[in-house]
């Protein structure tokens, strides 16, 4: 019986923990953050133990669940080769942050509210719940409505995550954040709402194949244009930065996948069901991720705060990935795919060292620190694996994933010139600029403060973070691993 | 199941649990016996394969491991052929020495995990580009010898004023931090390079497999040349990984930086790993494009040869001008090692230009990366000693007492001679070989410039020995007593490397052939040609003749102007304009690395505030603040439009919220 509901315990389970939680009122203390941790470990488990048997069989998983009889709605839980990466990657990046943010939210929690408060941190506790559940859940569901509103269940919790826990700006920043994010999500709906009425009364993802014609143009612009910019593309990045800027780091990686999914859903819902439409987007939006691309990674360059670094190197990261699928070839969408799940474990390493270097040194400007490396050995090891997976170098995921995704842009090229695709590769060359040049500016040179003053890196902060660098040495060294099931989904 | 089949795996992979294994001791001893011991264990397997030569047969061992959805999978896989069993005894043997030499120098040294760790991986990923049988485990391997660099290369980076390099003033000096990722960058600009060449060879050819690649040759070589240029572009994105790497120019400014990590550091780098992947990639490449342009007939291919060539033949005597003005020893011989590996790269080029010189050109510049790696790695581990004992960087500081240390006096003589190209020395052999090849392809500009290169080769290097064990200088101090600071640990890798100098150069005639037989044996089986044109062999007695006299008459002329009136170079250059002048040009680089430096680094670090300060800003402005400023002010314009209805009044209200809701937000 418990393993025929695997799927719908790994959403419902974070759920009624956080209701438990909320419930005590804070009674359970430093217990409560413990209790999180191990539920989200327990559905990692599950989705590790799915995934394995999904790339030794080769067949997906469906659960269905009655939810409204009236509307005629289904919960449909699908892991197959592409939502299941997926679901599992992002459930792990919550894990590996919620033991993060253990040590991190207290220490947060005692600057801003001066010294302990149980009720705030089961409060953080309580709602960073709700993220895993949406993340695993946009990953999962068959269903548009169900998608949108787990995408909702990630965007609202992240709204008071960084209004009650953000740095000095945060009231401001996060209503910015919250309206960008919504105009998107609005624009999504919108998508939603005409597919349902020009596919015969459907919200199912794969009766999008059903909407035929001009409508089909209109769905594909629409659902495109939401992620676009929910993804930071050039033009609607300006929230990135900002919102990155202010957000408890804890939580950075989480917000960087919420920039990140569009990859997932333009693959879910546009490529492997509206391909003809999505097509006629293809060229103009190569040309459009290759400019956020070269600016996002000029922007990037042109940072002093550690934490805006990290922010607008996932603007020009995010464009890779959409280069990658926009070449709508099979390669290229496999590639962009693998692209995103390794630019979220470098993502997450690189944000969470960020955190450590606020959290040892209370400076965000690197133009203040230095040498940090013999205080803060292991991040500093972090930090460069962080960089190695961003700036592609083996054996982490990130050069097996670059090098799929660029076979298939080049395959592209083949049609409309080279001048793309060279642009494109030779971009990533300033994505290796800007990681590693912070990396000298921060952790190499002559340390900017007496050793003794400065805190130990607390092992709950690096562990996790070198258990994600194992995953993708894993993805690196041996990348059939996910590419098996990239690709038996995608033919 | 054959040795064979297990050696090339064991070879590659024991230093890579070497590297695991020095980070679980905490004993310094321990973890410098795990990494030379794991090195060890490759030199073995190493040999283990060399009765494989003989045999002229490619082994290619291999399992699966990528799967894409088109083109042959990517397998992870071993080719062993004579070209590989060659590079991989040259680089394990003296990875083997410069490990064991490192228990020595690094013995009072920080980090020492980091640095074992580092070296044997380094040694590993070295082995495996050299073993891989397709471009991905290739480039895998190439990319983490870029990045083990970067870490040995900036060892010290804290920065410590002792450790910093350049000057004296008024040249600036460098940090290693500085220095380490200058290598990154420039390296790495070059692999973003080569990658892309990979990936537009694969696009046609649908395989990374060196074998099927050659093997499949004809028909996607064709393809590729339907469209014009684009073999032509393959073949300068593959190079400019090579210069990258390699330190050939343009790519080549990052080497003489590349000395601030410890002195093995730097020997590993110029002797057994790094910079000789470029030349062993072009020639594992060498065969493709031989066959396509001399058997398929496509014309483009005959750059790969050309841009070779002249690489090469800039680099080689760019560089040694340069060492000509330098005054750290470690600088001078960075820019030997980039003027030697430019003579491999002629020797290369020039086989590939002319069927005659092919077997020639292929096997002198063989024989040259082995002479290379035998003198330059015990020429290093000298510049480490001599740093060690003297205190100093500069040659024209201190200099070492010879009483003290005759060994490394008598060894480095006998390296240096190698380097310069004295007979019988294993580098004169080499060196005539590829010069002989030039001369063969008709390349009279290649030969000419070679020889005059070695003209200068031997300038820099006898001005280099002067300065080190002269006489009458300021001695270290050696604390008044006059026994040996020679350690055996630290003498005895210098000895046996410039050992193998002398006796290679002694049998050096019988070597040179037996080094042909080899290639002749290699590239008759990768070569397509029907009769293979196995070339005159002419003993020719003009090159050996030319290089002599040109080695001559250099040493005269350095013997008067460095040792008989112990030139003050400073009056002597004051003196004359023109020397003057080509000083500066000299001491400068040739003015590239501050080209370099203006156009690429200055000019993104003023454009920074720029982005940030004027473009984000705007953008930010703009749709942060602007656009919520127009709702605003439709808000007041439709709150003027009171009409009195309960509902449109609640629809004002509604728009109000919202509008509020960003109002607030810019507020």
């Amino acid at each position: 019986m418990w393993s025929s509901n695997l799927l719908l315990q790994v959403i419902v389970i974070p759920i009624i923990v956080s209701i438990i939680i909320l419930l005590t009122r804070g009674r359970l203390g430093k217990a409560g953050a413990y209790i999180a941790c191990a539920s989200l470990t327990y559905t990692s488990l599950i989705l590790v133990s799915l995934y394995i048997q999904l790339w030794s069989s080769l067949t997906s998983i469906y659960e269905e669940y009655s939810w409204s009889q009236f509307l005629r709605l289904k919960l449909g839980l699908l892991a197959d080769g592409l939502s299941l990466p997926i679901a599992l990657i992002m459930n792990l990046l919550c894990t590996v942050c919620a033991f993060y943010s253990i040590p991190y939210i207290t220490h947060r929690i005692e600057i801003l509210y001066g010294g302990e408060n149980d009720k705030l941190l089961n409060l953080y506790f309580a709602i960073y719940l709700f993220f895993a559940v949406g993340l695993t859940g946009v990953a999962l569901s068959t269903d548009l409505i169900t998608m949108y509103l787990f995408l909702e269940l990630v965007l609202i919790p992240s709204y008071f995550m960084i209004d009650l826990y953000g740095y000095h700006d945060r009231h401001r920043i996060a209503m910015m954040y919250f309206i960008w994010n919504h105009l998107g999500a609005g624009l999504f709906l919108a998508g939603i709402v005409l597919a349902y009425f020009s596919n015969g009364g459907s919200f199912n993802i794969f009766d999008l194949a059903k909407v035929q014609g001009g409508s089909a143009f209109w769905v594909c612009f629409f659902i495109l244009l939401g992620w676009l910019i929910k993804m930071a593309i050039f033009g609607f990045h300006v929230w990135l930065p900002h919102a990155h800027g202010e957000h408890p780091t804890s939580i950075a990686a989480i917000i960087a996948t919420i920039v990140g999914l569009g990859n997932y859903a333009i693959v879910r819902l546009l490529v492997n069901n509206m391909f003809n439409a999505f097509q006629l987007f293809g060229l103009p939006l190569m040309i459009w991720s290759l400019v956020t691309m070269v600016y996002g990674a000029f922007l990037t360059l042109a940072q002093d705060d550690i934490k805006r670094l990290y922010a607008c190197s996932t603007i020009s990261q995010n464009a890779y990935s959409i280069l990658g699928i926009a070449s709508c070839t099979t390669l290229g969408v496999v590639g962009g795919i693998f692209y995103f799940i390794s630019h979220m474990i470098g993502k997450c390493i690189l944000f969470s060292v960020a955190g450590i270097v606020v959290y040892l040194s209370e400076v965000r400007d690197m133009r203040k620190i230095s040498g940090l490396a013999k205080l803060a050995p292991s991040t500093a090891i972090l930090a460069i694996l962080g960089s190695m997976i961003l700036s592609a170098i083996p054996p982490l995921s990130g050069f097996q994933a670059e090098w799929a995704m660029f076979i298939g842009i080049f395959e592209k090229s083949v049609e409309i010139g080279y001048l793309v695709a060279f642009t494109g590769i030779f971009a990533t060359f300033l994505t290796l600029v800007y990681t590693f040049w912070p990396i000298k500016r921060v952790f190499f040179g002559q340390p900017s403060f007496e050793s003794n003053s400065v805190k130990k890196e607390p092992p709950m902060m690096v562990i996790p973070l070198f258990i994600l660098s194992a995953i993708s040495i894993l993805f690196g060294v041996y990348p059939d691993f996910i590419l098996r099931l990239l690709t038996y989904s995608s033919i | 199941m054959n040795i064979t089949d297990f050696a090339p795996w064991i070879c590659w992979i024991s230093p890579l649990i070497g590297a695991l294994l020095t980070l679980l001791s905490r004993d310094n001893t321990v973890k410098g016996v795990a990494a030379s011991s794991s090195v060890l264990v490759s030199w073995i397997s190493a040999l283990l394969m060399v009765p494989m030569v003989s045999t002229n047969q490619a082994l290619n061992v291999k399992s699966g491991w990528i799967y894409l959805p088109e083109g042959e999978p990517t397998s992870l896989g071993m080719l062993v052929d004579s070209l590989s069993i060659i590079m991989v005894n040259i680089v394990s043997f003296v990875s083997f020495l410069i490990l064991v030499y490192s228990t020595w120098y690094m013995r009072r040294e920080d980090g020492q995990t980091r640095f074992w760790a580092l070296m044997s991986l380094f040694t590993s990923s070295m082995l495996l580009l050299v073993l891989a049988d397709n471009f991905i485990l290739f480039f895998i391997g190439w990319k983490m010898v870029g990045l083990c660099s970067f870490a040995l290369i900036g060892h010290y980076y804290r920065d410590e004023e002792r450790y910093w390099i350049g000057g004296p003033p008024p040249s600036p000096f460098q940090k290693p931090s500085t220095c380490a990722l200058k290598a990154l960058l420039v390296t790495s600009f070059g692999d973003v390079a080569m990658l892309s060449g990979i990936i537009l060879i694969f696009v046609y050819s649908k395989t990374f497999n060196f074998v099927t690649l050659l093997n499949s040759s004809p028909e996607w070589m064709l393809k590729m040349a339907q469209s014009p240029g684009l073999i032509l572009a393959s073949i300068i994105l593959l190079l400019l990984g090579v210069a990258g790497k390699s330190a050939q120019f343009p790519l080549h400014i990052w080497l003489p930086e590349a000395m601030a990590g410890p002195a093995p550091v730097s020997a590993l780098i110029h002797a057994a790993t790094m910079v000789k992947a470029g030349v062993y990639i072009v020639a594992r490449l060498f065969p493709l494009y031989y066959n396509t342009y001399w058997i398929v007939g496509i014309q483009e291919a005959r750059f790969f040869f050309q841009i070779v060539a002249f690489l090469g033949v800039a680099t080689a005597f760019l560089t040694a001008t340069e060492a000509v003005t330098a005054l750290e020893i470690k600088k001078i011989l960075a820019y030997s090692t980039m003027s030697q590996i430019g003579y491999m790269m002629m020797g290369l080029g020039a086989a590939g230009l002319s069927q005659e010189a092919t077997i020639a050109g292929y096997s002198g510049s063989m024989l040259h990366l082995l002479s290379h790696a035998l003198f330059k790695a015990a020429l290093f581990m000298s510049a480490g000693a001599v740093i060690h004992l003297t205190g100093s960087i500069y040659i024209h500081e201190k200099s070492l007492d010879k009483r003290r240390t005759r060994l490394i006096w008598f060894f480095t003589w006998v390296s240096v001679l190698s380097l310069i190209g004295v007979p019988p020395f294993s580098g004169f052999w080499s060196k005539d070989e590829v010069l002989a090849a030039c001369l063969e392809s008709g390349q009279i500009l290649l030969f000419s410039l070679g020889l005059l290169t070695a003209f200068v080769t031997c300038l820099y290097s006898i001005r280099m020995m002067y300065h080190v064990f002269r006489v009458d200088a300021k001695v270290h101090d050696g604390g008044g007593h006059t026994h040996s600071e020679e350690e055996p640990v630290m003498v005895a890798p210098i000895g046996v490397l410039s050992g193998l100098s002398l006796i290679i150069g002694i049998l050096g005639y019988w070597f040179k052939n037996l080094f042909k037989e080899i290639f002749h044996g290699f590239l008759s089986m990768s070569l397509r040609l029907e009769t293979y044109p196995r070339g005159e062999w002419v003993e020719s007695t003009l090159i050996p003749l030319s290089s002599i006299s040109v080695i001559a008459i250099a040493s005269v002329a350095s013997y008067f102007y460095y040792v008989k009136y112990r030139a003050d170079y400073v009056n002597l250059i004051v003196r004359n304009p023109i020397l003057e002048k080509l000083h500066k040009v000299f001491w400068n680089r040739w003015y590239i690395d501050k080209f370099y430096e203006s156009v690429f680094v200055r000019s993104i670090l003023s454009v920074r505030s720029g982005i940030q300060g004027k473009l984000e800003t705007s953008m930010d402005v703009l749709l942060n603040i602007g656009v919520p400023g127009i709702f605003s002010r439709m808000s007041q314009i439709l709150r003027s439009m009171q009409t009195g209805l309960l509902s449109v009044n609640m629809l004002y209200v509604l728009i109000f919220l919202a509008v509020m809701m960003i109002f607030l937000l810019v507020g």
